[in-house]
């Protein structure tokens, strides 16, 4: 056990260590290596876990160790967000290890792999946890870095491509964080989180800094106008990666938006000033184009890429209607949009690992052949599409509710029009899978290796086991978080 | 509170007498001159740091003049500025000679290269403890006159036409100072370093003759800190043996010309009488330019060497650019940047020494893959480089921290814009490197062993760690030194 003021620091510690024994471990014996990665992201994930009891009795804690005494000290903190975010990250990144283990294992470079896989895992789990701008700032950069080398995997031209792009925008992303972090210290001379709320006045000088906040973690959401990295990114990256980057990075980026709405400003001081508005248009354009681009694409990963992008969209609605049921829509759709976004990207790299194929149009009949695997696709499709009793129905319910409460109703004709335009980019590729006949002959099995379908077959299960079960976790999480984060001011 | 005590004298003495004692030694004893060498500079670098403590305590110890005539005397004297200054090079001249020996293996003409290579420490030692205008100027000629040979080391035609580029240069520079100095001789013989200077009572009657004496003196240094347009000589100078780019032109004579500066601007004249004068605005704007443009032709160069001259350029603009600003906040971060910048660009020059020496290859795109080849050195590289673009916890996203606070508190935002659109350039020249290095396919295979010389390959490494200790316990090591010279000046 460990307490919960100790935890960061200990966690992180213990991740990073374990990062750099990985590459060396990998590098000596591959198994062991591979082990070691394993038993390290489980053991993350159960310390996680373990802190929760300490969370419900004391509430938010603050770190007791604090680092790098420039101008301010970086310290940790644990609130419940932050706590469910680590939650969800580092369950995410067991079923990457576990998954890596099958689909990596004719790959090269392995020691790299691991190794940076565990460091981009410290590095997420450090911006959740940070109790300052100041420290999430810092392991923002590190985790732009650190999943650089995991985008570029392959070195295939396609890789180094979708990477440069990947680390130009990201390093943009940091320093339009770094920059609004200075004014920010500027302005209010303290980057502490907690407090309600540290700058009180909307001026010119705190709308650049509320900008620039927008455009970096924007720009990590992969929201519009700042998303043209993410759909050359996330299917060059190996599938477990892809999985990780659409199903918990992009919600960093997520994340620290929520930090600037509701610890560097104040939620009243947003709506006064009608900032929100800016993330609300960016939200209409980002859920309607991400979708119809979507449609256009043959390539399966780039689909479900684009699809990620019109997700992104939904926790920005969400977040900007600024309402109490409508946050809780957008914190349940990071977790919903994790479980399936996770499990179509594993989905996906199963088929590619397989079959070979990367082309939705090549895919008919591939259902016959490898049946797991496309039955949980097909459920986490359904789940995307809205459809009950999947969560992402429950998201959807209550981005509605909320866009009612906030009073305006055509939001709840936008999430309809979306849900369509997910139907029509989803239900086709599960229709050609099972009905359409297989293109070539020879009925054997291609289904993927049980240490794939172990994840795949957990997201499946993820996308609605919550939503049927009498006790709804994640929600209860997501309401207990939106609760006190909008009755706070 | 001035003390009389020899050891800024012996300071410059010692790295004098060690350069003379190297220059006796026969050719072929190797490891005599090596020892010579590094007592040499240790020792110095005991000297320096005994200065310290009584420096923090706010006292000025000061060595007997020397006078040549009334009002013109050699003086040395230690104040935080010259200790900011002194404690960097003595330092990473340590460093230096230990990469040097490595580096210098099995080449010719060792005696002479040591030989000027301390000289060049007794200079610059010079240059950060002299005590008024005319003594920095001696120190800076004189480090000008010691590096020459320097450039000119490996004696091919290129060689010679660089160091005779550089030689012109750096005298003209002098020159400009030294007119500067006979137009201030008038009003305040000797031109002794006052915090606030002494020039404000002269201001009203002088204008004319100050705001061209300030040009001047700044002109000057200028062209030692190689701010674009009069930087011609740098990128040329590149043909010197690594360690010498490394330090020389990455760190001891381009910060001098930045120290200058920043003597001209706090300790002959102050923030009043310049604001007065109308000067700060425009040569602010001409240094963010030449920020600018070095970030841009930097990211044109196709040698990895000239890459980072140009970087050089770029990165001592921020030095000048914070003196310039006028505020505490500004200076504190020209300061910083003076000390994050030396830690951070020698380790990437060492790095470049070290594929230079070990594959032949200094054109980027020969260089695709060498992270095989090279993975230690390589690190290093990639995390000094992401440690200019100003990542986290490294030392340069300090000094960038405090100037974009100065320009902000001077109501300046313009600057910090010109710093944040650096350092999206410094991200655009450095990543490149570092991606190509690792990730494109090469012709390289892992060493065997050592992947270079160890003497190499340590010094470049512990100067990694320095970079993360200055970024991570700033508070205890670099930002005191600058409070201290902002107590001294402001």
């Amino acid at each position: 056990m460990v307490a919960l003021a100790d935890a960061p620091v200990i966690i992180l510690a213990f991740v990073f260590l374990a990062s750099i024994a990985a590459f060396f471990l990998v590098r000596r014996n591959r198994r062991w290596g591979e082990g070691f990665a394993l038993v390290s992201s489980i053991l993350v994930f159960l310390t996680i876990l373990s802190l929760y009891p300490a969370l419900r009795e004391g509430g938010p804690v603050v770190s007791a160790y604090t680092f790098f005494s420039f101008p301010l000290a970086i310290h940790f903190r644990v609130d419940h967000l932050g706590y469910s975010m680590a939650l969800l990250i580092s369950f995410l990144w067991v079923l990457a290890v576990i998954y890596s283990r099958a689909y990596m294992a004719h790959n090269h470079a392995l020691d790299r792999y691991y190794g940076f896989l565990l460091a981009a895992l410290g590095a997420s789990l450090g911006i959740v946890m940070a109790g300052d701008m100041l420290g999430l700032l810092l392991f923002f950069e590190l985790m732009a870095v650190t999943s650089y080398v995991l985008v570029i995997h392959e070195e295939d031209p396609p890789a180094m491509f979708a990477g440069g792009k990947y680390i130009y925008m990201a390093m943009a992303a940091g320093f339009a964080v770094f920059f609004s972090t200075i004014l920010l210290y500027f302005e209010a001379g303290d980057l502490a989180f907690g407090s309600s709320g540290l700058l009180t006045d909307a001026t010119p000088f705190t709308l650049a800094i509320f900008l620039g906040f927008l455009t970096g973690f924007g720009i990590k959401a992969g929201a519009f106008p700042l998303h043209v990295w993410l759909p050359d990114a996330h299917p060059a990256a190996p599938a477990p990666v892809s999985a990780l980057l659409s199903g918990v990075m992009v919600k960093i980026g997520v994340f620290g938006l929520i930090r600037v709405f509701y610890e560097v400003f104040s939620i009243g001081l947003i709506q006064q000033a009608g900032w929100h508005r800016i993330t609300l248009a960016l939200a209409v354009i980002t859920i309607l184009l991400g979708s119809a681009l979507a449609l256009r694409q043959d390539d399966l990963k780039r689909r479900l890429a684009y699809s990620t992008i019109a997700q992104v969209g939904y926790i920005y609605l969400g977040l900007s209607l600024l309402t109490e049921v409508a946050l809780t829509g957008a914190l349940f759709h990071i977790f919903a949009h994790a479980m399936m976004k996770g499990c179509l990207f594993l989905c996906a790299g199963a088929i590619i690992l397989q079959t070979g194929k990367r082309r939705i149009s090549h895919l008919g009949g591939i259902g016959l052949k490898m049946p797991l695997t496309m039955a949980c696709f097909t459920l986490a499709a359904l789940s995307m599409v809205g459809i009950p009793p999947f969560n992402g129905f429950l998201s959807k319910l209550l981005l509605s509710l909320g866009a009612l409460d906030a009073g305006a109703p055509a939001y709840v004709f936008l999430l309809i029009i979306s849900s369509l335009l997910n139907a029509a980019y989803y239900l086709p590729i599960v229709v050609a899978a099972f009905f359409a006949p297989p293109g070539e002959t020879g009925g054997n099995s291609l289904e993927a290796p049980p240490v794939m379908l172990a994840p795949i077959i957990v997201l499946a299960a993820g996308t609605f086991v919550f939503a049927l079960a009498p006790a709804n976790w994640p929600l209860e999480m997501a309401r207990l978080i939106a609760g006190t984060m909008i009755n706070h001011f | 509170m001035a003390v009389n005590t020899y050891l800024p004298a012996l300071a410059v003495l010692i790295p004098l007498a060690g350069a003379l004692l190297i220059l006796v030694l026969p050719e072929d004893k190797y490891r005599e001159r090596a020892v010579a060498a590094l007592l040499t500079v240790s020792l110095n670098l005991i000297v320096v740091l005994s200065l310290l403590p009584p420096v923090m305590q706010g006292q000025l110890p000061q060595s007997p003049p020397l006078r040549l005539l009334p009002n013109l005397e050699l003086t040395l004297r230690a104040d935080p500025l010259s200790m900011a200054f002194a404690l960097v090079a003595g330092s990473l001249w340590i460093f230096a000679i230990i990469y040097s020996l490595g580096y210098m293996k099995g080449e010719g003409g060792q005696g002479r290269y040591f030989f000027y290579y301390i000289l060049s420490m007794s200079a610059t030692m010079g240059v950060a403890f002299s005590g008024n205008l005319f003594s920095l100027y001696v120190f800076f000629e004189y480090l000008t006159l010691c590096t020459y040979p320097l450039v000119i080391h490996s004696g091919s035609t290129e060689a010679f036409k660089s160091g005779t580029r550089y030689i012109i240069y750096c005298l003209s520079g002098g020159g400009l100072i030294l007119a500067a100095f006979f137009a201030l001789q008038s009003l305040v013989p000797g031109a002794a370093f006052e915090p606030g200077g002494s020039l404000a009572p002269f201001l009203e009657g002088n204008r004319t003759m100050l705001a061209g004496a300030f040009l001047l003196l700044v002109a000057g240094f200028a062209v030692k800190a190689a701010v674009i347009p009069l930087h011609a000589w740098l990128p040329g100078a590149m043909v010197a043996p690594a360690p010498v780019s490394a330090l020389l032109h990455a760190v001891a004579v381009v910060k001098s010309g930045a120290f200058g500066v920043i003597r001209v601007l706090y300790f002959i004249y102050n923030p009043a009488v310049i604001e007065s004068l109308g000067l700060q605005d425009i040569l602010a704007v001409l240094v963010s330019l030449s920020i600018l443009l070095g970030s841009i032709l930097a990211l044109r160069q196709s040698v990895l060497k000239l890459r980072l001259a140009y970087s050089t350029i770029g990165q001592l603009g921020y030095i000048i650019l914070g003196a310039l600003l006028l505020t505490p906040a500004g200076l504190t971060g020209g300061i910083l940047h003076l000390i994050n910048h030396a830690f951070l660009k020698i380790t990437l020059f060492f790095c470049a020494g070290q594929i230079l020496k070990e594959t032949g290859k200094s054109r980027l795109e020969e260089l695709y893959g060498v992270g095989r080849r090279l993975p230690l050195t390589m690190a290093c590289f990639s995390l000094a480089g992401l440690g200019l673009i100003g990542i986290l916890p490294l030392n340069a996203f300090i000094s960038k921290y405090y100037l974009i606070q100065g320009s902000l508190g001077g109501g300046k935002t313009v600057f910090a814009f010109v710093i944040l659109a650096s350092a999206l350039l410094n991200a655009a020249y450095y990543l490149p490197v570092m991606v190509n290095a690792y990730f494109r396919q090469g012709t390289f295979t892992r060493p065997g062993g050592w992947e270079t010389s160890p003497a190499m390959l340590i010094p470049t490494i512990i100067l990694t760690a320095c970079c993360f200790a200055l970024g991570l316990f700033a508070h205890e090591l670099s930002i005191p030194l600058a409070e201290k010279v902002i107590a001294h000046v402001f």
